[in-house]
């Protein structure tokens, strides 16, 4: 029968620490990346809530509690810890531990939970976001919206502009008119004034149909 | 006689941009990535019109709300600000319509046709500015959409009307609000003689305040 090698020879275990060693402090780029981590967490859950409460999607009381939530236990936790923290012997300091755990292991939940959270309403949203009821305008016709903004018919009959767009009259002397493209179509766009054609009696400038 | 935007111009335009229209840049790679790309795989599989995962993360900038990752690719400069200046547009684009620009760019083809018929006008305005010249053709003006963007042919002819409603306003010199007067005003102050002359003089004329 072979004989145990030292190598194998069962080593003695070291004795339990009689108190628990204090929790190593992070460095300060650590800490900074987690306060941030933090920071974006609870403002992204915060315009979550705001946004669920905006759609109608949630009441007012339940956007106030989920808002307790992401923002009281953390801070509530860690202060908790530096009290019991500043107890002298092993069970403050053990408790301290403890606290601190648990505060990271909220704040990690919170990140988790809040990009689920965040998840599902897009996913709820693609279901339920459908777009404003058609204009029933002629597809590819261009008119000048009431504000000024040249717009396009799209296939779903529906006045659309390329955004961002503004009233011809804010970006400078310019007036929203049927006018002629560099490249020789009749549309509405936004011209200096001098490039405007006259209106037809037909259209009246409600809308012109693209000729391409 | 023009010159060519510099680096330090190019430099130039993108600090400003990201300090007008608040947003940061991050280059493709790593884990995150990956996941992304191998997402737009199986989309393709499925049938989408979207590029390959390779495609994407090698050859499209991609904005997500305030961040805007580029391509692992070697820039040159124009090609820097124009593509700087159709992504700030998207981020301008989330700014105005935080609730809906995702959801709807996401939901709707022809949401999506707009969206980016608006950012390619805005660097077109900005390759108009430099060259003075707009494409010869007016079916040139989406050529980007054909590919990538999952449109379908009546979402491109949208996105090429309305895209030639925005040239027939930049061919004037009235350039719409939004990250191409930024750009402009950037090479201006740092190189003027990077644009085109005669685009100068309509643009003072049609849009005051620009430069």
């Amino acid at each position: 029968m072979p004989e145990q090698t030292s190598a194998e020879q069962p080593v003695a275990a070291s004795a339990p620490s009689p108190s628990v060693p204090p929790p190593v402090d992070p460095s300060p780029g650590v800490r900074i990346t987690q306060q941030i981590r933090e920071a974006l967490t609870d403002l992204g859950g915060l315009a979550l809530a705001a946004y669920l409460v905006h759609r109608g999607a949630i009441t007012g009381s339940h956007a106030l509690m989920f808002a307790l939530a992401l923002l009281l236990p953390s801070p509530l936790l860690l202060r908790l810890a530096k009290v019991l923290g500043a107890r002298s012997g092993s069970a403050g300091a053990g408790a301290m531990v403890a606290m601190l755990s648990a505060s990271a292991a909220w704040a990690h939940f919170k990140s988790y939970a809040v990009l689920g959270a965040g998840v599902l309403g897009m996913a709820a949203c693609l279901g339920g976001c459908p777009m404003p009821a058609p204009d029933n305008c002629t597809p590819f016709a261009t008119r000048c919206s009431p504000s000024g903004i040249p717009e396009t018919c799209s296939q779903s009959q529906r006045w659309s502009h390329a955004p961002p767009a503004l009233p011809c009259s804010i970006r400078g002397p310019a007036v929203c008119c049927r006018t002629r493209s560099p490249w020789g179509n009749e549309l509405y766009a936004c011209a200096p004034p001098s490039a405007c054609l006259p209106e037809t009696t037909t259209d009246a400038g409600a809308e012109v149909s693209d000729a391409q | 006689m023009r010159s060519e935007i510099s680096l330090a111009t190019a430099a130039a335009v993108e600090r400003q941009l990201m300090l007008v229209h608040a947003f940061v840049i991050a280059t493709k790679g790593g884990p995150m990535w990956s996941a992304v790309a191998a997402t737009f795989d199986v989309l393709r599989a499925l049938g989408l019109k979207v590029p390959s995962g390779r495609d994407f993360i090698e050859r499209f900038a991609t904005t997500i709300l305030a961040l805007v990752a580029l391509p692992p690719m070697q820039l040159s400069p124009v090609q820097l600000v124009l593509l700087l200046t159709h992504e700030a547009t998207h981020v301008a684009q989330w700014y105005a319509d935080p609730a809906r620009m995702p959801i709807w760019y996401l939901q709707h083809r022809e949401k999506r046709a707009s969206y980016e018929a608006g950012a390619i006008a805005q660097a077109l305005a900005v390759q108009w500015a430099l060259t003075g010249e707009l494409p010869a053709n007016v079916e040139e003006l989406p050529s980007a959409l054909a590919y990538g963007y999952d449109l379908g042919p009546e979402d491109i002819a949208l996105a090429r009307a309305e895209l030639e409603q925005e040239a027939t306003a930049i061919a004037a010199g009235i350039l719409s609000t939004g990250p191409a007067r930024t750009t402009i005003a950037t090479i201006y102050r740092e190189q003027p003689d990077a644009l085109d002359p005669r685009a100068l003089e309509l643009i003072r004329v049609n849009s005051p305040g620009v430069l």
